[in-house]
């Protein structure tokens, strides 16, 4: 994997397949198709996390996945969520929904997410963010950096963990998460 | 060293952008001895070996600017909240 990676261009993805080494522990990593929104409540968030209730969330003003109908909300920031879902329309159900006490802004064009799994995964995460993992309960997210990059992150179920990046971070995370993983090897689907 | 966040819980000062004394307080522009105050606002600082109340700005995780009581002794971390909260206190 060394080589691939030696003349590999900084700004080109890693290529989809088999990278590192070839073991039973190796983590695999795909992209998920998703729309994605900022949701930012004014002062008003009671209200905003009440609204939640319509799109069949209990949201969470924390750290925390909150899961409705067919959407996902990511607390990034207090009174601020990342919202992923695999529907499109994602901004004007949003808008519809929490307008005036909350602002949308459409993010899907500039994010990435990406899935990861395998029985190796806690002990690449583990080089990869500055986080206590051993405390990170099903359901916790985490906005942080990674190899410089920022990231949001949570543990998706048992198996799974999910990241956000930049579109144009992609090729840097693939690149620092295949580096991570090259003693466990690294199955990326593209 | 790691700071614990309101929000995010504790974090490794790697996340986080110091942005120096939380002490100050921006002076009453209408006073009769205004521009002596603000030059003291603005470029005096004291470096206080023990315990000391600063602001840290949580670049990488909430980015939101958090008001840290540290010894700067020991880094030793004795209470942690949101600047605005800090400043209606």
């Amino acid at each position: 994997m060394a080589d691939v990676l030696a003349v590999l261009p900084l700004g080109k993805p890693l290529p989809p397949g088999l990278h590192g080494a070839e073991t039973f522990e190796r983590v695999a990593l795909c992209r998920l198709p998703a729309d994605a929104c900022a949701l930012v409540a004014g002062r008003d968030r009671e209200t905003v996390i009440a609204k939640a209730k319509a799109l069949g969330a209990t949201l969470c003003d924390g750290p925390r996945r909150s899961a409705g109908d067919n959407v996902a909300f990511i607390g990034t920031g207090p009174g601020r969520w990342l919202v992923l879902s695999q529907e499109s329309g994602l901004f004007t159900r949003l808008d519809k929904t929490f307008a005036p006490e909350a602002s949308v802004f459409a993010q899907g064009g500039g994010l990435v997410v990406l899935e990861a799994s395998g029985p190796a995964l806690p002990a690449v995460l583990a080089k990869l963010v500055p986080l206590d993992l051993e405390k990170f309960a099903l359901g916790d997210a985490a906005t942080t950096t990674a190899a410089h990059i920022n990231l949001t992150l949570w543990r998706h179920d048992e198996n799974h963990w999910r990241f956000v990046v930049g579109r144009s971070f992609l090729a840097a995370f693939l690149r620092a998460f295949a580096c991570a993983a090259a003693e466990y090897g690294l199955d990326w689907a593209g | 060293m790691l700071i614990p966040c309101p929000y995010c819980g504790a974090r490794d000062a790697e996340e986080f952008s110091y942005r120096g004394d939380a002490t100050p307080v921006r002076p009453d522009a209408a006073a009769p001895d205004a521009a002596e105050q603000f030059h003291d606002y603005v470029y005096l600082r004291d470096n206080p070996a023990g315990a000391f109340r600063e602001l840290w700005y949580h670049s990488a995780g909430c980015r939101r600017w958090v008001e840290v009581e540290r010894d700067t002794l020991t880094h030793a971390i004795t209470a942690t909240r949101f600047a605005a909260e800090g400043r209606r206190a």
